[in-house]
C-alpha cells in the first residue's frame, strides 16, 4: 500500500462560483456519473475523492466544493489555501453569474495567495448548456473574457446532459498536474513531512495526556 | 426622451418614479413656495400625530420636465388652489398658446443637501395637509349623483375585459367622445359604490380608457388636481405615480384644442368654465381623516379573520377607497372617483399620451404594474423588482394551516402540532409568559407591517443603495434556494403551499435583521419548523432560536461565534472521547469542517424530517442554567455520531478520509428511506446523556 502511495500524485481541485450555477452537480456528475435531481444549496464546502489516471499517473484529485453565497465566502477562503488548480463555473443561462466572474477569480487570488499569480491554473466552466433558448451567454463573449484575462481556457458544459463534464475535469487535473512539475521538488518534502509530524505529534499526545493525570492529582 | 430615471429612496420597495428630462433639476419637481401655505402649522402637527398614531404618512408627489415647462404652476394650483392665474388664461385665450414668464424660478434655492431634504419634507406635508385638511361637505350628494344608472351603463359598456392590446377601441373613442360632449365632462363619475366593488376586483380596462380621455378633457388643471388627490391617498402603498409634462411651453390647453381627434373644442371649453366656477374653498378639520385612518388600520386587522377574503388583500383595498372620503370635494367631482389607480391605466395613458405627443400626460403606475409596462418595453428600460409586499401579499391573508407532520393530532390552543405546541409551551415558560395564539399571529401582522412600513419609509432616512442591493440579492438568492429546499417533499414541492409559505417567511427573516439577511441554512430550518407548525408559530420559534439561543450570531459574518462553537465542540470531544480526539490533533482535523453545515442549518437537512422533531425537542427545550442549552445538546449530537463511527475514525490516518467517510455516514445519497446508514432515534438519545 505504501508504495503505491507514494507514486500517487494528490491535487487540489476548488470549484467556485455563483450560487446556483451548478458546481455541486458539476462533481457529482464528475464523481459518480450521476445527475442529482434533488440538489440542495451548500453550505461552508464539500469535497469528494475522485482517482483518475492521467497520463499514465495515478491521480487523487480532492475537489473541493464551494458555497456560493456570499455569507460562506469568508468561511471558503480557508479551503483556497494550498489549491493547485481552480474551475470557476457560471451559468450560461444567467448573465450575472458570469459577470460575475471577475470578483471571484479575484476573490480566489487573493485569498488562496499562489505563488504564480498571473499564470495559476484557471479554467473557466460555463454550465448548463442544455439550456437553450437562445438567452445563453454566447461562446464568444465568453472567450473574449477569458483572452482579456490572462488567456485562460473556456469550456462549455452540462451536467445534466453530461456533456463534456469529463473533459473540463481533466483538463482542469492536467493543467494542475502541469503546474505540479514546476514544484516536483517539493513532492518528497511533503510526504517525508508526514512522518515528520507523526514522531513530533506523538510527543504531543502524551503530552496531552500526561495533563489530566496531573488534574488527577490535585 | 434622453433617460428615465428611477429612484427609489431607500430599501427598494418604494418606488417614486420621476421621470427627469433634467437630472440635475429634479429638485424643482418638488418645489414649491411652503412658507405662505396657512396651515403649515397644522399640517406639522398632523404629520407628527400621524407618527404618535403609527399611522403610516407616505405619499410623494414628482412632477418631473423640462424647465419652464410649467411644473411648479400646476403643482401649485393643486396644492394651493391658486389655479386663477392659469384659468384666466385658459379662459382669454383657450386655443393660442399662453406665454410663460421668463422668471419663474424657484422659491427656495437649494444650496445645501440639508435642505434639500428639508424642502422634500416641506412639500410633501404641504401635499398631505391639502389632502387631508378638508372634509368633503356633500358626500352623499355625489354618491347618490354617480349612482344614476346612466354613468353606470357607459362605463362599463363590456364586461371588465381587459383587451389583449393596450390600445382603446375606435368604438370606444367614439362612445366616449360622445359622451363627454353631452355630458359636458362634469356630470361623469364614478359611481361611488361601483368603484368600491371595482377595487377589490380586477383592474378594468374600459374605464381606465374612459378617464384618461375625461381628464383630457377636463383641462390640465383638473387633471393635475385629480392625479395629486390619486397619488397621494393615505396608504396606496403601490400607486407610485408619474406625471409627466411635455416639454413645449405652450398653454396645453391650446394645445389640447388643437388635437382634435379626443375631443373638440367644445368640451374644452365646458370644462374651463367649469373649472372656474367652482370655487369653493371646503372647511378644515384637523385630525379627523387622520383618526378615522387609525381606526381603519385596526379595522382592517380585526376584518382579516373575516372567512371571505377578497384575494387583493382588504388592507388596500379599503384603505384606498375610504381614503377617497376625506378627499377635498371638488377634487373628487373632476376626478372621476378612481381611487385604487388600476395597472391598466399607465399603459393606456402611455399611449394616448405619445398619440398626442403635445399634450400632458399622466402615468398612474402601481409598483406591481410598472413590470408590466416594462415588458411591454416602453419608458423603462430596466425591469423592476415586485416588491416584497405585493409579492407575498397574496399569502397573507390566505391561510395555510395545514402542516404535513405526522405527529399527532393538532394541538388544542395553537396552530400546530401537539408536539410544536410542547415547544412553545416550554419557551414561554421559560419566559414566564402565556401562551397566546393571537399574539402570535399578531406579531406575525406587525412583523409584515412593519416591513411594509419601511418599503414605504420615509425617503428623508436613508438612501442606502448598499441595503438595496443586499435586498436584491437576498431576493434573487430565495428565489433560487427555495427551489431546492426539500424539491421531493409533498408539502414544499414546486407550487406547493409549503413553498410559497416558505417564500413569505424567508423574506420576512431576511428583512427582520438588515445586518445579517438572508443566509442559507435558514431555508432548511425554516420549512423543517413549518412541518410541524404554523407560519405565525414558526416565526415565532425561530425568533427564539436567532435571539434566544443565539443563532444569529452565527450568521453573522462579524462575529466569532463560529470560532467559539468549535471551540467547545472540542472540549466536548476532548471530554467524551480521547481518542479521537488526539486522532483530530494528530491529523490536524477542526471539528468545524465537517460540523458547519450542521451548525448553519442545525441539522435541519441532515436529520430527516420525521426524526427532526426529536432533535427540536430537547434542543429547543432542555431545562436550562445558561443561555447556551440548546447548544449544548448540538454538541452532544457531533459527539454521538462521532462516537458511532470512532473506531471507522480511527482507522484513518487521511483527514479528506474521515470528513468524506462522515459525510457519506450522516447523508443518504441514495435519497430512499430506508437508506440510512445512521441511526438518528439512536444517536439522538445519547446525545442527551452527552
Amino acid at each position: 500500500m505504501e508504495k503505491k502511495k507514494n507514486k500517487k500524485v494528490f491535487l487540489k481541485v476548488v470549484i467556485i462560483g455563483d450560487s446556483g450555477v451548478g458546481k455541486t452537480s458539476l462533481i457529482h456528475r464528475y464523481t459518480s456519473t450521476r445527475f442529482l435531481q434533488d440538489f440542495k444549496p451548500t453550505i461552508g464546502a464539500e469535497f469528494s475523492n475522485k482517482e483518475v489516471v492521467i497520463n499514465g499517473k495515478t491521480v487523487v484529485a480532492q475537489i473541493w466544493d464551494t458555497a456560493g453565497q456570499e455569507r460562506y465566502q469568508s468561511l471558503g477562503i480557508s479551503f483556497y489555501r494550498g489549491a493547485d488548480c481552480c474551475g470557476i463555473v457560471f451559468d450560461r443561462s444567467d448573465h450575472s453569474s458570469f459577470e460575475n466572474l471577475d470578483t471571484w477569480k479575484n476573490a480566489f487570488l487573493k485569498h488562496g495567495a499562489p505563488k504564480e499569480e498571473g499564470t495559476f491554473p484557471f479554467l473557466v466552466i460555463g454550465n448548463k448548456s442544455d439550456l437553450d433558448d437562445g438567452s445563453l451567454v454566447k461562446e464568444r463573449d465568453a472567450q473574449q473574457w477569458c483572452a482579456d484575462n490572462g488567456n485562460l481556457e473556456y469550456i462549455e458544459t452540462s451536467a445534466k446532459d453530461n456533456t463534456s463534464v469529463e473533459e473540463a475535469f481533466t483538463k482542469l487535473i492536467e493543467k494542475g498536474m502541469e503546474r505540479e512539475k514546476v514544484n516536483l521538488v517539493e513532492l518528497p518534502d511533503r510526504m517525508s513531512q508526514k512522518n515528520k509530524t507523526v514522531n513530533l505529534q506523538r510527543d504531543v499526545a502524551k503530552d496531552v495526556n500526561r495533563k489530566p493525570q496531573k488534574k488527577k492529582c490535585c | 426622451m434622453k433617460e428615465n430615471k428611477r429612484f427609489s429612496f431607500g430599501p427598494k420597495y418604494t418606488e417614486f418614479s420621476m421621470n427627469t428630462l433634467d437630472s440635475d433639476k429634479q429638485q424643482r419637481a418638488f418645489e414649491i413656495s411652503g412658507d405662505k401655505h396657512p396651515s403649515k402649522k397644522t399640517a406639522l402637527a398632523e404629520y407628527k400625530n400621524g407618527i404618535n398614531q403609527n399611522v403610516p404618512l407616505r405619499k410623494a408627489v414628482c412632477l418631473t420636465g423640462k424647465k419652464k415647462s410649467g411644473k411648479r404652476k400646476l403643482l401649485s394650483c393643486s396644492v394651493h388652489k391658486k389655479t386663477s392665474n392659469l384659468r384666466k388664461k385658459a379662459k382669454n385665450r383657450p386655443v393660442s398658446p399662453a406665454p410663460v414668464p421668463k422668471n419663474t424660478s424657484v422659491g427656495v434655492e437649494y444650496s445645501s443637501p440639508c435642505q434639500k431634504k428639508e424642502n422634500k419634507r416641506k412639500q410633501k406635508l404641504l401635499v398631505n395637509s391639502c389632502l387631508h385638511d378638508r372634509k368633503p361637505k356633500d358626500f352623499n350628494k355625489i354618491s347618490q349623483m354617480s349612482n344614476k344608472a346612466e354613468s353606470t351603463q357607459f362605463l362599463h359598456p363590456s364586461s371588465q375585459k381587459r383587451s389583449p392590446s393596450f390600445l382603446p377601441n375606435k368604438e370606444e373613442l367614439r362612445l366616449t367622445r360622445d359622451r363627454m360632449e353631452n355630458h359636458h365632462n362634469f356630470d361623469i363619475q364614478f359611481p361611488i359604490t361601483k368603484a368600491k366593488d371595482r377595487l377589490s376586483v380586477e383592474p378594468s380596462f374600459e374605464n381606465d380608457t374612459y378617464y384618461a380621455q375625461s381628464v383630457k378633457a377636463r383641462g390640465e388643471i383638473i387633471g393635475i388636481n385629480s392625479l395629486v388627490s390619486t397619488s397621494t391617498i393615505h396608504n396606496t402603498p403601490h400607486v407610485s405615480m408619474k406625471a409627466k409634462l411635455s416639454q413645449t411651453r405652450e398653454s396645453s390647453v391650446g394645445q389640447f384644442s388643437r388635437n382634435k381627434r379626443l375631443c373638440n373644442i367644445a368640451s374644452i371649453k365646458d370644462a374651463c368654465t367649469s373649472v372656474s366656477s367652482q370655487r369653493h374653498r371646503p372647511q378644515i378639520k384637523r385630525n379627523a381623516p387622520l383618526q378615522k385612518e387609525s381606526a381603519l388600520v385596526n379595522e382592517v386587522y380585526k376584518s382579516d379573520t373575516s372567512p371571505n377574503k377578497p384575494r387583493i388583500s382588504p388592507q388596500i383595498s379599503q384603505r384606498t377607497f375610504e381614503s377617497g372620503r376625506h378627499m377635498p370635494i371638488h377634487y373628487r367631482r373632476r376626478g372621476p372617483v378612481k381611487i385604487g389607480v388600476n395597472s391598466a391605466n399607465s399603459s393606456v395613458f402611455a399611449k394616448n399620451s405619445n398619440n398626442s405627443s403635445k399634450d400632458l400626460s399622466f402615468e398612474f403606475i402601481e409598483s406591481d404594474a410598472v413590470a408590466k409596462t416594462t415588458t411591454a418595453n416602453r419608458k423603462f428600460p430596466e425591469p423592476i423588482r415586485p416588491t416584497f409586499y405585493s409579492k407575498i401579499k397574496k399569502f397573507i391573508f390566505k391561510d395555510t394551516t395545514k402542516f404535513p407532520c405526522k405527529c399527532s393530532e393538532q394541538d388544542q390552543e395553537l396552530d400546530c402540532c401537539s408536539r410544536a405546541g410542547k415547544w412553545v409551551r416550554l419557551i414561554e415558560a421559560k419566559r414566564n409568559q402565556r401562551i397566546n395564539q393571537d399574539r402570535y399571529l399578531e406579531e406575525y401582522k406587525l412583523v409584515i407591517d412593519k416591513i411594509h412600513r419601511t418599503e414605504q419609509e420615509d425617503p428623508n432616512i436613508s438612501i442606502n443603495t448598499a441595503c438595496v442591493e443586499n435586498f436584491n440579492n437576498d431576493q434573487d438568492q430565495i428565489e433560487k434556494d427555495i427551489e431546492r429546499t426539500l424539491v421531493d417533499d409533498k408539502f414544499f414541492g414546486k407550487g406547493k403551499d409549503g413553498q410559497n409559505t416558505l417564500r413569505e417567511l424567508l423574506n420576512i427573516l431576511a428583512r427582520k435583521d438588515t445586518t445579517i439577511g438572508y443566509v442559507q441554512g435558514m431555508n432548511f430550518l425554516a420549512a423543517a419548523f413549518l412541518y410541524h407548525c404554523s407560519k405565525d408559530i414558526t416565526l415565532f420559534l425561530l425568533n427564539y432560536l436567532l435571539d434566544d439561543l443565539e443563532l444569529s450570531k452565527l450568521y453573522s459574518a462579524c462575529s466569532n461565534e463560529l470560532m467559539e462553537r468549535n471551540n467547545s465542540l472540542k472540549s466536548l470531544i476532548y471530554r467524551c472521547n480521547r481518542k479521537v480526539y488526539n486522532h483530530f490533533e494528530n491529523i490536524g482535523l477542526d471539528p468545524q469542517t465537517f460540523a458547519l453545515e450542521w451548525m448553519f442549518d442545525l441539522f435541519s437537512h441532515t436529520i430527516p424530517l420525521n426524526f427532526y422533531g426529536k432533535f427540536l425537542d430537547n434542543f429547543l427545550a432542555l431545562p436550562s442554567t445558561n443561555s447556551n442549552t440548546g447548544w449544548a445538546y448540538f454538541d452532544g449530537v457531533v459527539v454521538s455520531i462521532l462516537l458511532e463511527i470512532r473506531n471507522e475514525i480511527l482507522e484513518k490516518d487521511e483527514w479528506d478520509e474521515i470528513l468524506v467517510f462522515i459525510k457519506d455516514y450522516t447523508k443518504d445519497k441514495n435519497l430512499s428511506f430506508f437508506s440510512w446508514k445512521i441511526n438518528w432515534d439512536k444517536i439522538l438519545n445519547q446525545a442527551v446523556t452527552i
